[in-house]
């Protein structure tokens, strides 16, 4: 967690110190009034400051910045990465159905989804087809019929 | 006398067959999601704003207001059956629920639940009637000065009393405030960081937003989590829910303190209905003559948190009526979701649309009714709501968060900042950033920007107007006692690991 810590300090540095530079070329000020860079700079400031405190706490410092650490329990490693990596495979079904919604139609598109997310997940053929069946069906019905809801159709018309 | 006559105006609308559906159909809706564990109610209100759309905003609002309640209700059925909170403000529950069901007394457990819930809420809605006129009186008194300190004393409490890491809190309001940022400054006109995106030019969507950071990053979240689902097989009547003399006894001071203590804190923005059930629970236990029983079934340890949760659900809504001012993740998502109606929370309100303002606390009332017959009739209808497959159930969430987001805008881009927004919600949750403070800010970022702003105009650009105005000047000072506080205590008022995301 901690090196987790000042990885998120460096990257949240680095986005602090563009947000600043983008403030001061969009101005602080116009005449006597705060510009359109007043607010980023601001809010790149407070970055920047809680960045330091990210990166700084638990090193040799101010006494203030050690209370801010809060006491914490590890995770072990391999529950850690079996968590991450479910996750990164559901993200990537997602993401692949999503970019067949533009070809094959939004429903034919949920329905695959369905398909392969029940299955990675552990769900039987069964449900993952009746899921996949029923779910897009009430979706229709939902979305397309009652909300009129123009979406992406695909080489079936659905 | 006024408080009542516009109450009796707010029940024609409140009693209208459409909101009385809508009461309904959210009070189910929010049982139905407390029950599942890793979907809360902010979850349920963003996945389903899309849908709201074709609705007026009176019955829309109606409706995630029933989501809201139920939800709290919900989550005890599984505290108690399982011992797995449906959602955070369920936490305390499971120490005394779960201990009576394995006495044989969960029924009773449920019951006072139901009962304590109804109380409190009940409570907390004529509080908030009478408390509404003369806040929304004191909110009108102020200018920009006023509103942009306010504003900022409201991030401070969200980075105190969400989560046990402050620095982080502090990062995920100032991600929120950045965000909301993003578009064209209505003042220059100049678009800032839409990276030459046109659909980034308004702003970015609140929507997507809400439904990454809670909706589908709670689906990733949740997969690798154990299930509770098809472990339940118990059977309840009427008769088995409803509490004894001996128990009502027992338990009334518990309700009373609990409803107390829940509304106040449910009035603190970023504090919520899980700190409220926390401290009601500690509350209880000091007062307790023999605090060796909490923990092994005392009936106090349930009536006491049970009834706070739901008064602080209430208390929540006297900052967003009557400042407009969210002090929780789900009440920040009902503040965007009015805002897309063109409703603007605040002292306003009140004014320029009292039917709707006092149609919804007029049907706060009727959705506290609903709450507690459905409870006691329908349990065993929820509980079997457990049987469906967490294989079944996560995708099927995650669909329709897709859909639900492309309807908003009927464009794949809106779905495509969920998703990423959701890898950020589940990197935040993974290394403890909570994700309500971002939403909260993203919600609140322009109106603090504007006022920060037209202060600054009012004073030709001296900072000096926020500390010369007596009421500014206070809540500064307000603020840096907070972060000061902050800097020199070593544990925050209240911990849990899922605090403010009720």
């Amino acid at each position: 967690m901690r090196r987790a810590d000042r990885l998120t300090g460096l990257l949240l540095l680095a986005f602090a110190a563009y947000t600043i530079v983008a403030g001061v070329r969009m101005s602080y000020w116009q005449g006597r009034i705060p510009g359109p860079g007043f607010a980023p700079i601001w809010i790149g400031g407070g970055l920047a400051l809680a960045a330091l405190f990210l990166l700084l706490r638990r090193a040799p410092g101010p006494a203030a910045l050690q209370l801010l650490e809060p006491a914490r329990e590890e995770e072990p490693r391999t529950l850690v990465a079996r968590e991450l990596l479910l996750a990164a495979e559901i993200a990537l079904v997602t993401i692949a159905a999503l970019l067949l919604v533009p070809r094959v139609g939004m429903m034919a598109g949920v329905v695959v989804l369905l398909l392969v997310l029940i299955r990675l997940l552990g769900g039987t053929w069964r449900s993952a087809v009746g899921t996949a069946l029923v779910l897009p069906a009430a979706f229709y019905l939902l979305f397309v019929r009652w909300l009129q809801v123009p979406v992406p159709k695909g080489p079936w018309g659905l | 006398m006024e408080t009542l006559t516009l109450l009796l105006n707010g029940f024609q609308v409140a009693l209208q067959p459409v909101n009385l559906l809508g009461a309904a159909v959210g009070v189910v809706i929010g049982q139905l999601i407390g029950v599942l564990p890793g979907v809360g109610p902010s979850a349920a209100i963003a996945i389903l704003l899309p849908v709201t759309f074709g609705l007026n905003p009176t019955t829309a609002m109606i409706m995630f207001i029933g989501i809201y309640y139920g939800a709290m209700y919900g989550g005890t059925i599984t505290s108690v059956l399982l011992r797995i909170p449906g959602e955070s403000a369920s936490v305390m529950t499971t120490l005394d629920g779960y201990a009576m069901a394995q006495q044989g007394r969960a029924g009773v457990a449920l019951g006072i639940a139901a009962f304590g819930s109804f109380i409190a809420g009940t409570f907390g809605i004529i509080a908030l009637m009478f408390l509404a006129q003369p806040l929304t009186t004191v909110a009108l008194a102020f200018g920009p000065p006023e509103f942009a300190a306010l504003l900022v004393l409201s991030f401070s409490l969200v980075i105190y009393l969400t989560g046990r890491d402050k620095v982080k809190g502090a990062v995920s309001v100032l991600l929120g405030l950045w965000l909301s940022v993003v578009g064209v400054d209505l003042i220059s006109g100049l678009p800032r960081f839409t990276f030459g995106q046109l659909k980034l030019l308004s702003g970015v969507a609140f929507v997507p937003v809400a439904v990454g950071l809670f909706g589908i990053a709670e689906v990733l979240l949740s997969a690798a989590k154990r299930s509770p689902y098809g472990r339940v097989e118990a059977r309840f009547s009427l008769r088995g829910v409803l509490p004894s003399g001996a128990d009502w006894m027992a338990s009334r001071w518990a309700i009373v303190r609990g409803t107390l203590s829940g509304f106040v804190v449910g009035m603190l923005p970023g504090a919520g209905a899980t700190a409220a059930s926390m401290i009601s629970y500690t509350i209880e236990k000091r007062a307790a003559r023999d605090p060796d029983r909490f923990g092994r079934g005392a009936i106090e340890g349930v009536a006491g948190p049970e009834s706070s949760n739901n008064a602080a659900a209430v208390g929540a809504m006297v900052p967003l009526l009557t400042l407009g001012l969210p002090g929780s993740a789900t009440t920040a998502v009902m503040l965007g979701g009015l805002m897309m109606f063109g409703l603007r929370p605040g002292p306003l309100l009140f004014e320029q649309h009292p039917q709707f303002a006092w149609g919804i606390i007029a049907s706060m009332h009727v959705s506290n009714l609903m709450l507690v017959l459905v409870n006691l009739l329908a349990i065993p209808v929820f509980v079997s709501v457990l049987r469906v497959p967490k294989p079944v159930l996560l995708p099927s969430i995650m669909a329709l968060a897709i859909i639900g987001t492309f309807s908003l805008e009927n464009h794949l881009f809106e779905v495509w900042l969920a998703l990423g927004f959701a890898a950020l919600g589940y990197l935040m949750e993974r290394y403890e950033y909570p994700p309500a403070p971002l939403v909260l800010a993203l919600v609140l970022g322009n109106t603090l920007e504007e006022a920060a702003r037209q202060s600054l105009l009012l004073s030709r650009g001296s900072p000096l107007i926020f500390v010369t105005r007596p009421i500014s000047a206070a809540l500064i000072a307000l603020t840096g006692v907070l972060i000061l506080t902050s800097l020199l205590r070593r544990r925050p008022i209240v911990t849990a690991p899922q605090l403010a995301k009720d």
